[in-house]
């Protein structure tokens, strides 16, 4: 059940966020700090919650002994930097951890 | 009822035809979605595709799902898809005087279509209302389809793929590919940087509560960074 209720009010909250200025507040503008603030919410939390799942709750010591999931990390990156393609940064990832990990 | 002109219906094929090439990367990203629901027991099957049609935004729900497979609780999952979503606050002041002309109807529906996509393509079509209307309606309508197929894919096929085969890092690589193409200014790369250091200086924090603290701590540098460099 904690799985529908966080489901269905993220739905809420996410419905909300999208119609807020649109169906309700009609010609309002953020204010400048908030409209500067939102454009970082989106590189800050997506960066936190990556590197959360690969520390989390093990430390960095941990992460940096699984060498699959290191290189894959930084060659992840390395494609996204070249070709800026999300799915090719992805495939690239995936397809080293799955070699290292099958090698090591 | 109005007779749909053909104008209206050309306008809305070329929302779906304009939709159809950002499918392409959204595709398998529904399909790791929905690989990841399977897994995991926190997020019973149709909980987890019944969030692409409540949520319908795949970075939310991404996190929801990884933060409820990792027994977070309910409050971590909550926060986390809440403030991944934070950013279509953004897209709705944006869209604010397209919609303005439209009818109330619409002014309530439309929000519901608004994900990333739909927002690159229709906040620089130039339309009259009711072709615009349509070409919004068309391209986040096959968004929404698609997003559903994928999604239902990945739970169908997750638990036909053998359990030798780690799929724990798939969705940290999803994520870095996400992420790292959109850091264009300084600013949103110090944001990210921060946001990182941070977390996994309070990685010990239980219930992820230390990507809370990261997030935040990135908002802030990324948003004095941008402030200074301003004035």
């Amino acid at each position: 059940m904690t799985a529908f209720w966080v489901v269905l009010l993220a739905g809420i909250g996410t419905y909300a966020a999208r119609a807020v200025f649109i169906v309700g507040v009609g010609d309002r503008e953020l204010p400048p700090v908030v409209e500067r603030g939102l454009l970082y919410v989106g590189p800050a939390v997506l960066a936190a919650l990556t590197a959360s799942l690969l520390t989390s709750p093990d430390g960095v010591a941990a992460f940096l002994e699984n060498i699959p999931e290191v290189v894959g990390s930084i060659v992840g990156v390395a494609a996204a930097l070249r070709f800026r393609r999300f799915d090719v940064s992805f495939v690239a990832a995936i397809t080293v951890f799955f070699a290292l990990t099958a090698l090591l | 009822m109005a007779v749909v002109s053909s104008t209206t219906r050309r306008a809305a094929f070329l929302g779906f035809r304009d939709m159809l090439p950002l499918m392409i990367p959204a595709f398998p990203f529904g399909v790791v979605l929905g690989l990841a629901i399977a897994e995991t027991e926190f997020v019973p099957n149709f909980v987890g595709w019944l969030s692409s049609s409540l949520i319908f935004g795949g970075a939310a729900q991404l996190t929801a799902v990884t933060l409820l497979a990792s027994g977070a609780g309910f409050f971590p999952p909550l926060l986390g898809a809440l403030v991944v979503n934070v950013r279509h606050v953004m897209y709705s002041a944006a869209l604010v005087p397209r919609f303005r002309q439209q009818p109330r109807w619409f002014r309530w529906v439309g929000p519901y279509f608004l994900l990333d996509q739909n927002f690159a393509l229709s906040s620089i079509k130039d339309a009259e209302p009711a072709e615009w209307r349509a070409y919004y309606l068309a391209a986040g309508g096959t968004a929404w389809v698609t997003w559903q197929i994928a999604v239902a894919v990945g739970i169908v096929f997750g638990p036909v793929i053998p359990e030798a085969i780690d799929l724990s890092f798939a969705v940290p690589a999803l994520f870095i590919g996400l992420l790292v193409p959109s850091l264009r200014t300084r600013p949103a790369l110090l944001a990210a940087v921060v946001g990182t250091l941070v977390t996994v200086a309070f990685a010990g924090v239980p219930n992820r509560g230390g990507m809370l603290i990261g997030g935040v701590a990135g908002v802030v540098a990324g948003t004095w960074a941008d402030l200074r460099s301003e004035s």
